[in-house]
């Protein structure tokens, strides 16, 4: 695998991103207009977006749904990508490291940026929900890949199971530090719930101490990248 | 049912050219707003997810019969806006004739059957 290729490899993997995004943010706009006018309607915000979200079809089908008709990779075809790049540059692992690590990252920064924005828009209404909100310091979106990655093994309970990210399910995997800064380090915490952006996710696995990514907040709490919408 | 994907491509069509109408009728108009029309007009008959829209506005947009660029919508939201290019009017145009001939014939069709 030339440099050229390896170029090719990683433009094509950042156009991917950038389209992704821009088609996010275009759901996220359609998301926001029904929901305003769902409220406006009379419901509360709370099923204001619950029914946006049924009538949309899902926001993971949807994604799936555009990128087939994108004829863009799909995160299969990407990671059969990063395999091919794992084999051809044994030599030089570090990078090949860099390049699996770079899709993962980017979506950790996007959930946490749509974390801040939606709870500025959402929240502002509601003072205990935004204080709420205000607890949690960061959100990261994973998958179970992401974990695999990483090979740590979760303190209690478990990481996110191959698939989960595209069921729509709210469910959340706090770091050792978030563990005991929100809940104290109670033991039972598993099947607890964790308010995020005012929909109530299920606690299904507590990470080691000292686990964290790369350079990132080491009291995330992680969810499925579609839960936080 | 065996031919889902035969179903869904007269699917696509239809809802293709239901975009387009709706745009030659709207003018400039968000997805959010395209479905909602569409739901509107057709008397809530299509019940549909509104997500089944947006591979639809892509594929209109890569045959160059749509465009879209980011706006201002009226509650002062973000949102991408799709209008009619000249290529797209000409094809409703073309789409509509088809589509009428084809009412023409199958309406001519079930008739002749009743008199036999």
């Amino acid at each position: 695998m030339g440099l050229r290729t390896l170029r090719a490899f990683l433009v094509r993997l950042g156009g991917f991103l950038r389209r992704r995004d821009e088609f996010d943010e275009e759901l996220a706009s359609h998301l926001a207009m029904h929901v305003d006018d769902n409220v406006r309607a009379g419901m509360s915000p709370e099923a204001a977006r619950r029914a946006a979200l049924l009538k949309l079809g899902g926001v993971a089908q949807t994604r799936e749904r555009y990128r087939d008709r994108r004829g863009l990779p799909g995160l299969d075809q990407v990671a059969q990508d990063v395999r091919f790049a794992v084999r051809s540059l044994r030599k030089s692992p570090g990078f090949a490291i860099i390049v699996i690590l770079v899709p993962r990252f980017r979506r950790l920064a996007g959930a946490e940026r749509q974390l801040r924005a939606d709870g500025g828009v959402h929240h502002a209404r509601d003072d205990a929900v935004r204080r709420r909100a205000g607890r949690i310091r960061g959100v990261g979106a994973g998958d179970a890949g992401f974990f695999e990655t990483l090979r740590v093994a979760p303190a209690l309970g478990r990481t996110f199971q191959p698939g989960e990210e595209r069921t729509d399910g709210h469910i959340a995997i706090l770091s050792d530090a978030a563990w005991h800064k929100y809940f104290g380090g109670r033991p039972d915490i598993i099947g607890q719930t964790l308010t995020l952006n005012e929909i109530a996710h299920t606690i299904v696995g507590v990470m080691p101490p000292g686990f964290s990514f790369r350079d990132s907040d080491p009291e995330l709490v992680y969810t499925v990248p579609t839960s936080i919408w | 049912m065996t031919n889902r994907s035969s179903k869904g491509e007269v699917w696509q069509g239809t809802l293709a050219m239901m975009v387009l109408k709706t745009l030659d009728t709207m003018g400039s108009l968000h997805g959010y707003g395209i479905a909602r029309r569409i739901e509107q007009v057709s008397g809530d008959v299509l019940s549909v997810n509104y997500g089944t829209l947006y591979p639809a506005l892509l594929k209109l947009e890569q045959e160059g019969y749509i465009a879209s660029e980011w706006g201002v919508s009226d509650n002062n939201r973000k949102a991408k806006y799709y209008r009619l290019t000249r290529a797209g009017q000409k094809h409703l145009h073309k789409e509509a004739e088809e589509w009428e001939r084809t009412i023409g014939i199958v309406a001519r069709f079930f008739s002749s059957n009743e008199v036999s």
